[in-house]
């Protein structure tokens, strides 16, 4: 169908695919007014969204196995320590050794002294975390509590209790470094929405936590568009990072404290966080 | 903002590197040794230039920036040494493209969802590389035509037509039920 002086080819050209809002224009409001009035144009742009639903829900999204993630990390890692990705490089090889030679000689003193004296720079910490992270997996996509519960307690060294959120669906875990100590961050879904709960070694080991015993205080922040909701307990900062609004954070948050010390009461157990070793 | 630590990299890389791999995987036309080949090279360019990411908020683009870059670079390499493209549509084909879009039938077709999922993959794999990397940031990945248009270093009127071109070819390839969201809602 074709409205006076616009065909149904530019006002599908002008209005589709939908980049958001955008400058109104005479053209712009032809083409709306066309599309309104016809049918055909209708049906494309409905066509043109239900292939996109077609192709967001069913193509395959293969998460990176486990030996690429450990290859590129090592990348990084190597990286950060100044060495060059093997094979990436062509250096004559009379350059290499000179090279190689001169750095010993004039460079290798120093650097043991610097490490030694200081013993925390770049390469070291890549060397923890690359050791962390070689200790097994670094992530699990499950949706079942158990296995993810189970899964945890073998990489960290903190007692992680993976709650059941409500209106959340579990998606997995995955660990993260952090100054070489392992933190954990589980995953859920909220109706779509991302939204991750993570607990980590917290820095301030020894203060006592915000707020009263059995009253658990919260930050609200935010930070880069995301809600985060945080509290602390002894030896641990818990966080749920999510782009939805701060009271289901919130909500979310005080379910994950209130299963955790349910369970702990269950056990006959005090609060601690840390296994006993 | 800037990101406070080195560390901060990895943590990054880490949350977006699923989505960075099948991005790749695609981008290769399924061949995951290619894939990784891409990856690797892609998470070492990012590593250095680390610095130019102010803030973390913008980090999934800025990956998928350099994911695509990188391939881009990998093509015209490849095309260096043969190949021929279909060029972009100009704006009077486009606009008559557009026009001869007939609405589909709605078969049954996608019942079997595996069997979905495996032709629709497979089928996006057959798609000629610069149609297949719009097609995939934008209705896959998500990405906005602007940015996408960004990413390649494209008009957003180049990656619409790209974007067309692609959808007409998977509807051939698949026949119409494609179009079909409810289908494949749960797929």
């Amino acid at each position: 169908m074709t409205t006076p002086g616009i065909s149904c080819g530019r006002v599908r050209r002008l209005l589709w695919p939908d980049g958001g809002p955008r400058a109104t224009s005479p053209d712009l409001i032809a083409a709306q007014e066309h599309l309104a009035a016809c049918d055909a144009c209708q049906r494309f742009m409905q066509e043109m969204r239900a292939q996109a639903d077609v192709l967001r829900t069913a193509a395959l999204r293969e998460a990176a196995p486990a030996d690429v993630r450990r290859r590129l990390f090592t990348v990084v890692a190597r990286a950060r320590a100044g060495v060059q990705p093997a094979g990436r490089r062509v250096v004559p090889l009379s350059w290499l050794v000179a090279a190689v030679a001169t750095l010993a000689i004039l460079g290798g003193a120093l650097a043991v002294d610097h490490l030694w004296r200081h013993g925390s720079v770049d390469s070291i910490a890549a060397l923890v975390d690359d050791h962390a992270r070689a200790l097994g997996d670094a992530r699990i996509a499950s949706s079942d509590q158990a296995m993810v519960s189970r899964w945890l307690a073998e990489r960290v060294h903190f007692a992680m209790f993976v709650p059941a959120l409500p209106n959340a669906r579990l998606l997995g875990a995955r660990l993260r470094i952090e100054d070489g100590r392992r933190g954990v961050a589980v995953q859920y879904s909220v109706n779509g929405v991302p939204v991750t709960y993570f607990v980590t070694p917290d820095g301030s080991d020894g203060l006592p936590p915000q707020g009263a015993v059995g009253a658990m205080q919260f930050q609200r922040l935010m930070r880069a568009g995301y809600h985060v909701v945080a509290w602390r307990e002894p030896g641990l900062l818990h966080a749920m990072v999510g782009n939805i609004s701060e009271s289901q954070l919130a909500s979310l948050a005080e379910a994950c404290i209130k299963q955790a010390r349910g369970t702990v009461a269950a056990r006959g157990s005090h609060s601690q966080p840390y296994k006993e070793t | 903002m800037k990101p406070s630590t080195p560390r901060e990299f990895e943590e990054l890389l880490s949350e977006h590197l699923d989505g960075l791999y099948s991005s790749a995987l695609r981008f290769c036309a399924g061949r995951a040794a290619d894939a990784e080949d891409l990856l690797h090279d892609a998470v070492f360019r990012a590593f250095r230039h680390f610095d130019d990411l102010r803030d973390p908020g913008a980090a999934r683009a800025w990956f998928y920036t350099i994911l695509t870059r990188t391939n881009l670079n990998r093509l015209r390499t490849r095309r260096r040494r043969a190949e021929t493209l279909t060029p972009d549509l100009d704006a009077d084909a486009f606009e008559a493209a557009l026009a001869e879009w007939r609405p589909a039938q709605v078969p049954d077709e996608y019942a079997d969802r595996a069997l979905a999922r495996q032709r629709i993959t497979a089928a996006i794999d057959r798609l000629e590389d610069d149609v297949r990397a719009v097609i995939w940031l934008s209705d896959v990945e998500g990405f906005r035509q602007r940015e996408v248009a960004d990413m390649l270093d494209i008009p957003e009127g180049t990656v619409a037509s790209r974007l067309f071109r692609a959808r007409r070819t998977l509807r051939a390839l698949l026949g119409p039920g494609m179009a079909d969201s409810r289908r494949a809602e749960n797929i």
